[in-house]
């Protein structure tokens, strides 16, 4: 049964490229909204049964399924922020769904499997229409963001293979709940080294993180949204089924250093940044080394893990939906007095920027505020304060984005926007419901995950 | 058993390709340098697979396969980049920055 | 009929969603009565409230978070600190409502103005009406974020968009503590609701309580502007002065001493940080009080004036008197807010704020004048005024605690009332300066402000009668002292304030008048002996010495951390981002050296 959200979105991608070729791009469009609406219907009724299947290479587990279906209802999102946005900028639009599709089915395979081979292999779908989707934009920064994305993608994939080459090495196993991270051997340990860095990359993690601004600049505006929260959920998502690694006291610093120097160095950098994108880039490593925090408390971490990707990923797509509006005008400088020109989009933008700085009611506050409480809690009392500290900073540049739209005129001109309004509601409905009402979801985070 | 051979044929292929990316300025030799050391890696694999080959030997070839359309895709954003400015060397494409 | 508990907050909150989403659309007239009348039925809400519940009356709104063994309610708490509370804030924001239909009547930006007003009575109530730590930081939160865009509120104005940025940057400092604080206390007593942790503060070792009091007074001294981080209060009268009188003098200040109060029983746990939370009240004070000494801004002198009056209500506090700290709070709101209320009326006919430029508004401002001498009179303890009950409860229990404390807040209370005097002889006596017409303000103002007035005067006389009302927290009592002892204090102190207005009286209307009319004075032998020796004596240390604070201390090293900070952090920022080089190489490079780094040191730790 696990199977069968996979299919259907592949299916359908593969229907939208032949559609696509012979009877043009509207159709590409429709067969890709089909398939990810159905796998998300198909990931919902795959709770039960639940278990091992395919000689037990996959796995629907809680956290699987449900950052499965996550992934499915960003990846909408995202392509109703798209309609939005190639209405503008005129790349081929097409392929754009088909790719988010494809990428999509890598990051299902991903979080739904417990097999290190079967995980490189969605990591290397995943990745490769990534840097399919960084350079689609016809001009230089694109070109640009999809070959350094490209060849430092291949560098930490390189990465990869050798950990798992180490881990079946210590283990003699694949699997990846073979308590290969018990065995005390430098093999495993450097396996475990391996794998995590090929997936800190993934995530922007400090120091394999230095690819996210320039990518994040110069992909298309969509994409980005969607680097930004679908790869970091399915990277994250491994991580934390590798986090048995993690908490070995050998290891447990790297992380530690990690989380610390993505927090300062993602909120002080992104001070300084005249590009709204760069500035969610650095935002986007900030908010990393926050979910680092969970990876530390290991298992038990994992429910509050989920919450916040949960809750990064409406904020941060809420807030590049407004982002896909404004058709590649990324400067501060664009932003100048939108609150006149558009009043709609500028108070979108508004409500997503206070939450990803966390301000109550918001979904933002509350994530931080679990997040941050869990890991005082397990003693890790000097990250808190690094991360209270970082949030501190990180609320200037926020609101200096807001401070723009407000309060600053600007000249007239016309914005509108389609579907990708659509895109705002659900997102900005999320953060509140998350972030006011989150009973439910806590619950059934904490109940099937732990 | 002479699998160290391997061993030590996938650890130089894995060095020298790191070598030759930090060491080459043309983004092609870089990208075949990344290509090799991921070669070098999957032989890695190889070699710890020797032992029980009936498990991995098949996933070997799907990653080989995955492998290889990666650098395919790379190639091709690198040609675009050649295609357009001329000529495709680390600093073609060091536009964004800080 | 716990649901009026509801009806408090959602009156507010009703107005502030309708005017930020239809607020364009609306007349101006519509406005100016929906927006106090909405806030007028909170008070109503309130004041049944008071008559009708009893304490510990809970109204739960909906589960909020529920994680494990974290249980934290949407509900609203009545008890006596937060009736009190309540009654006040909802009391004081109906009259400023009303007042600033007058005030801000030709501002373009009527509409925002009211939203945000409403805004902040809604969060203000939350905050006060909250049963745990969480829902506290929402509407300490929700404050702050309305009294930010307040003080900007002319963001065309460079100095009120600056002014608005260094409140935000400064309460960042005070979050930091406040959060920490939560987290703290969370992963102690994993609860925080008010009664649990009141109830519980026997189980935190006396380190620990100082630990969290500590990081929450932070908080507190970050929102109530005291020492160290009281530096965004004086710069946030750029907003207008209807809201420098409900936010920035009678309520969202006073939310630290309110939060303190809260958790009283946490401080009590550790005598420290009590001595602390006294000891940066009655520093802050006396501090302030000297600053505002040589304002000639009418705005700064009251600001400075706040902040030494939330000091004493910290002192209050800290040396363990909390219904003294609470009275206080209570017959403040009254008197400075309509302190602000009849400046602004001041400021409203003259177009300045320089008290140089004022002189002679007696005759013109009859209203505004004796409403202004009755808060007057009242900040400054004389008897009879509501002031004088809550100041002297004050230091009465100090006394008892500490002769020091008490001592600085007599010296407090007699430069309180020179300079209170001061602005007064300044602005309403003497000649007119720079200014030819002057007019009282409409109705719509002085209305407002009489009845603030009377209670000014009588709130001492009704919190009285409730005295011992705040005794059903179960952790509040004062002190007794001797009948005898406390008569010779209420003589110290009132004698201080007599000898302040005295001083202000001979400084600014008598020698005035001798250099004005300087032969009958020349006749009057010594005179200018007595002003000199006087000048010598008294104002040239005051005010010498109150420069150099004002100079070094305030703007120097206060402003200096916090511009210094944020420079640091800028800086930090753009040295950061040169590793950001755009070259590919060094990017792999980074990546390589991590993982080397990490996998030398890790195999090491096994081997």
């Amino acid at each position: 049964m696990g199977l069968i959200p996979l299919l259907i979105l592949v299916g359908f991608a593969v229907l939208a490229i032949i559609f696509d070729l012979f009877l043009g791009r509207w159709w590409a469009k429709i067969f890709s909204y089909i398939g990810v609406a159905l796998a998300t219907g198909g990931e919902v009724m795959a709770w039960s049964p639940r278990g091992k299947f395919l000689s037990g290479l996959l796995l629907q587990d809680p956290v699987g399924i449900f950052s499965a279906a996550l992934i499915l209802i960003f990846t909408f999102i995202v392509f109703l922020t798209a309609d939005g946005y190639d209405l503008k900028s005129g790349i081929r639009e097409g392929e754009l769904y088909i790719l988010l599709a494809l990428s999509t089915a890598g990051a299902l395979v991903m979080v739904t499997t417990r097999h290190l081979l079967v995980a490189f292999l969605g990591m290397e779908i995943l990745s490769v229409a990534n840097y399919a989707l960084a350079g689609l934009r016809r001009d230089n920064l694109s070109r640009e963001a999809s070959v350094k994305y490209a060849l430092l993608g291949v560098f930490a994939s390189s990465f990869f293979v050798l950990g798992i080459g180490f881990y079946y090495g210590a283990g003699g196993s694949l699997f990846i709940d073979a308590k290969v991270a018990a065995n005390p051997s430098p093999l495993a340990l450097g396996a475990g080294l391996l794998l995590v860095s090929a997936l800190m990359f993934k995530v922007s993690l400090f120091p394999f993180h230095f690819w996210t601004p320039d990518v994040y600049q110069g992909s298309p505006s969509p994409v980005t949204g969607y680097f930004s929260v679908v790869t970091k959920i399915a990277a994250f998502v491994l991580l934390l089924r590798l986090s048995d690694f993690i908490i070995r006291p050998e290891f447990r610093w790297f992380l530690v250093a990690s989380a610390v120097l993505s927090m300062i160095y993602g909120n002080f950098v992104a001070l300084k940044q005249t590009d709204i994108k760069r500035l969610m880039a650095y935002s986007s490593i900030s908010h990393a080394g926050y979910m680092a925090l969970a990876l530390l408390l290991g298992k038990q971490g994992g429910w509050v893990l989920l919450f916040y990707l949960a809750v990064y990923g409406f904020m941060n797509l809420g807030a590049f939906a407004v982002i896909s509006s404004m058709a590649e005008k990324n400067s501060l400088e664009d932003y100048r007095g939108l609150s006149r020109l558009n009043p709609p989009l500028a108070a979108f933008l508004a409500f997503f920027l206070i939450s990803l700085a966390g301000f109550p009611p918001t979904a933002g506050f509350l994530g931080k505020f679990l997040l941050f409480s869990e890991a005082g809690g397990a003693g890790y009392w000097s990250l808190v304060v690094v991360a209270v500290l970082a949030t501190l900073v990180s609320v200037y540049y926020y609101l200096r984005v807001v401070l723009y739209m407000y309060m600053k005129q600007g000249e007239e001109g016309g914005y509108y926007f389609s579907t990708s309004i659509l895109a705002m509601f659900i997102s900005l409905f999320f953060v509140l419901e998350l972030g006011i009402f989150p009973s439910t979801i806590l619950s059934f985070l904490k109940v099937f995950v732990g | 058993m002479n699998g160290y051979g391997i061993l030590i044929l996938a650890s130089l292929l894995f060095a020298g390709g790191v070598a030759g990316f930090f060491l080459k300025k043309d983004l092609l030799t870089m990208l075949l340098s990344a290509e090799v050391s991921l070669s070098g890696a999957i032989l890695a694999l190889l070699y710890f697979a020797l032992s029980n080959p009936t498990e991995v030997r098949a996933g070997i070839i799907a990653v080989l396969t995955v492998a290889a359309a990666e650098v395919a895709v790379a190639l091709a954003s690198v040609a675009v980049v050649v295609r357009v400015k001329g000529r495709a060397t680390e600093k073609t494409v060091s536009e964004m920055k800080g | 009929m716990k649901a009026l508990l509801g009806l408090i907050i959602l009156f507010p909150a009703f107005g502030a969603l309708f005017f930020v989403l239809f607020g364009r659309l609306l007349s101006k007239k519509l406005i100016s009565w929906l927006s106090p009348s909405l806030v007028g039925l909170s008070f109503i809400a309130s004041l049944a409230s008071f008559l009708t519940l009893k304490s510990g009356s809970m109204l739960y709104l909906f589960p909020w978070l529920s994680v494990g063994n974290l249980h934290v309610d949407f509900a609203l708490l009545w008890d006596p600190l937060s009736a009190i509370m309540t009654l006040t804030v909802s009391g004081v924001a109906f009259l400023i409502h009303i007042y600033s239909v007058g005030y801000m009547g030709e501002d373009p930006g009527f509409a925002r103005y009211f939203a945000y007003l409403n805004l902040f009575t809604f969060s203000m109530l939350l905050l006060v009406l909250s049963p745990n730590l969480p829902m506290m930081f929402v509407g300490w939160e929700g404050v702050g974020l309305c009294s930010y865009l307040l003080i900007g509120f002319w963001f065309e104005k460079e100095t009120a968009a600056n002014a608005g940025k260094k409140a935000f940057i400064v309460n960042r400092i005070g979050d930091f503590g406040f959060l920490l604080g939560i987290f703290l206390l969370f992963t102690i007593l994993k609860d925080l609701n008010f009664s649990y942790i009141n109830s519980h503060a026997q189980v935190l070792s006396p380190a620990m309580a100082t630990a969290v009091a500590l990081l929450l007074f932070l908080g507190a001294t970050g929102k109530s502007a005291q020492i160290p981080l009281y530096i965004w209060l004086p710069d946030a009268m750029e907003g207008p002065t209807p809201v420098s009188a409900l936010i920035h003098a009678a309520t969202m200040v006073t939310a630290g001493v309110y939060m303190v109060s809260r958790l009283f029983p946490v401080y009590a746990r550790s005598g420290f940080a009590l001595d602390v939370v006294a000891w940066v009240g009655i520093i802050t004070a006396f501090f302030a009080a000297t600053i505002a000494l040589v304002q000639n801004d009418i705005k700064k002198v009251l600001a400075y004036s706040t902040i030494s009056q939330i000091g004493y209500m910290f002192a209050g506090v800290g040396v363990g008197a909390v219904s003294a700290g609470m009275f206080h709070l209570f017959t403040h709101a009254f008197f400075k807010s309509l302190l602000f209320l009849a400046a602004g009326s001041v400021i409203h006919a003259l177009g300045t704020q320089d008290m140089r430029k004022m002189g002679g508004l007696r005759k013109e401002m009859p209203v505004t004048f004796w409403v202004f001498l009755i808060a007057a009179l009242a900040i400054s303890g004389i008897p009879g005024f509501s002031g004088f009950f809550s100041k002297d409860e004050i230091l009465a229990q100090a006394f008892a605690k500490s002769r020091a404390i008490w001592a600085i807040g007599v010296i407090t209370a007699g430069l309180t009332a020179f300079y209170m005097f001061r602005l007064i002889f300044m602005t309403f006596y003497g000649k007119p300066k720079g200014w030819q017409h002057a007019h009282e303000s409409p109705p719509v103002m002085t209305v407002p402000m009489i009845i603030l007035a009377f209670f000014s005067v009588v709130a001492g006389w009704i919190f009285a009668a409730f005295h011992h009302f705040l005794e059903g927290l179960g952790y509040v009592r004062l002190r007794e002292l001797a009948p005898s002892a406390e008569h010779i204090l209420v003589a110290v102190s009132v004698s201080l304030a007599l000898i302040g207005i005295g001083v202000a009286w001979w400084v600014y209307v008598r020698r005035e008048r001798g250099l004005n009319f300087g032969i009958i004075y020349r006749v009057l032998a010594g005179k200018y002996y007595v002003d000199e020796f006087y000048d010598i004596l008294f104002v040239t240390p005051y005010t010498q010495g109150s420069r150099v604070i004002n100079r070094y201390f305030d703007k120097g090293i206060i402003d200096g951390a916090v511009e210094g900070s944020g420079k640091i952090t800028m800086e930090g920022g753009k040295l950061l981002s040169l590793l950001q080089t755009g070259f590919i190489k060094d990017y792999g490079l980074w990546m390589a050296a991590g993982v080397i780094l990490a996998l030398t040191l890790a195999i090491r730790g096994v081997l």
